[in-house]
């Protein structure tokens, strides 16, 4: 299995749809709060609370603890956040991980933005959880799980669902 | 009568909910990769089996959704508790315990609309059935977001039949595709009413129900046109087991739930 530097978007955007890849640096949690939050502030023309450009983002919400080698970390749905695409893809993200089936409409907003989709292991939060190197929460520590979190992960295995080419694997 | 002491409740089920979340005895024994998988869903079955073990031997919760608290409390007439004067208030006491002091992660929110957790992943669901004797049994299992979300009840009309509720399963199924987390334990409650049907389903879930062998079979024989395996990708294994309860209903009605469960399948019994 190839090891992927979550920086090096080129190599990643080479990774064709049906494979397996190891992940190794940083990402972006965000989910459900985080994004009404974002959405909100951009509505109002508000600065967000950290740049988002280039990175990989993770729909999760971690449990507390992941930095002291007992915590869990793994996917969230993804076609929950179907309705903040738009807005991911106005910022810039280079892909977003999740877990299950985006639907069309989803998926072309992601292929025309150059947006990679990645499913990590659904419910395999102990597994994730010890692939975790460190945690920092970068903003919204008030929403716990919530919030939004900086983890720079390693030998972090997930699947190229949607790749460079626009290819689908669900 | 019976009384059972209050903090042996709290206590009890503080443990088991520690217990179910990293080694439940529902998982004990449960080997997803198996040797007739082959490609990405063996590969991705292994996965599953590798969190198994991490988990129970490093104490980390089988999933980050440590879900909401569903308690089936079997209270024999006989035997009551000290420490309150209703059970919820013990039963959150240990949720609070084993959630906010252990490290659980807290997927509670007060208000559906707010949404401000709860700080504590309180308040349990709990549900009382009122038995014989002195016995006290509480069942408890944990959910989380993901297979509830892609669950769904529905009011069929008699003529359906068994066809018709299974028609109503492999929709559930296909929609539900990898969303839930595949192999799904499905249960299917039949009859009663539309409040009640829902809570079939989920007895189903909590004591392996199988009051209808054919309705079961009908189901298991469809599921290889869901064309997806484990975790919702290309395979053969959506599903782990297909539970189903029945219950008396009204001469015009056919009400069904059908309920997902995760492959993370977390639940234990506690008798005190």
């Amino acid at each position: 299995m190839n090891t992927i530097a979550c920086a090096d978007i080129t190599a990643l955007r080479s990774v064709p749809a049906g494979t397996l890849v190891a992940l190794e640096g940083e990402v972006v949690t965000l989910r459900d709060r985080s994004l009404a939050r974002l959405a909100e502030l951009k509505k109002k023309g508000d600065p967000l609370p950290f740049e988002l450009a280039g990175r990989i983002i993770f729909f999760a919400g971690p449990t507390p603890g992941v930095a002291d080698g007992h915590g869990s970390v793994g996917p969230t749905t993804s076609r929950r956040m179907t309705a903040y695409l738009p807005l991911l893809a106005d910022l810039g993200v280079a892909a977003v991980m999740g877990k299950g089936p985006l639907d069309k409409a989803a998926l072309d907003l992601l292929a025309a933005h150059r947006i990679l989709y990645l499913q990590a292991a659904g419910g395999a939060g102990a597994f994730y959880g010890k692939r975790i190197t460190s945690i920092k929460t970068a903003a919204y520590a008030e929403l716990g799980p919530e919030g939004i979190f900086e983890l720079t992960v390693r030998d972090f295995i997930v699947m190229m669902s949607l790749d460079g080419k626009g290819v689908v694997f669900l | 009568m019976r009384i059972v002491d209050g903090e042996a409740i709290v206590s009890a089920l503080e443990r088991l909910l520690r217990e179910i979340n990293t080694d439940p005895p529902s998982l004990r024994g449960v080997t997803f990769c198996d040797p007739a998988l082959t490609g990405v869903e063996r590969e991705l079955a292994c996965i599953l089996d590798e969190n198994l073990r991490i988990a129970r031997e490093e104490q980390r919760p089988l999933c980050q959704d440590c879900g909401m608290v569903h308690i089936y409390i079997r209270k024999g007439k006989f035997a009551t508790y000290s420490g309150a004067n209703t059970i919820q208030p013990l039963i959150d006491e240990a949720v609070r315990r084993a959630y906010r002091d252990g490290g659980l992660r807290l997927s509670t929110v007060a208000d559906p609309f707010a949404r401000k957790n709860t700080g504590d992943n309180t308040p349990a669901l709990v549900h009382i059935e009122e038995i014989d004797g002195a016995d006290l049994e509480f069942t408890v299992m944990v959910k989380g977001g993901g297979s509830e979300n892609v669950s769904r009840v529905a009011m069929l009309s008699p003529s359906a039949g068994r066809a018709g509720v299974a028609d109503l399963v492999l929709s559930v199924l296909r929609d539900a595709g990898g969303a839930g987390c595949p192999p799904y334990v499905v249960a299917v409650g039949v009859g009663g009413s539309f409040d009640t049907v829902a809570h079939l389903a989920k007895e189903a879930l909590l004591f392996d129900s199988d009051d209808d062998p054919e309705l079961r079979e009908l189901i298991t024989a469809r599921l290889p046109e869901l064309g997806y395996g484990i975790l919702g990708f290309p395979g053969v294994k959506p599903v782990s087991a297909v539970r189903v309860r029945k219950a008396p209903t009204h001469i015009s009605m056919l009400p069904v739930a059908v309920l997902l469960n995760c492959h993370s399948f977390r639940r234990g019994t506690v008798s005190l």
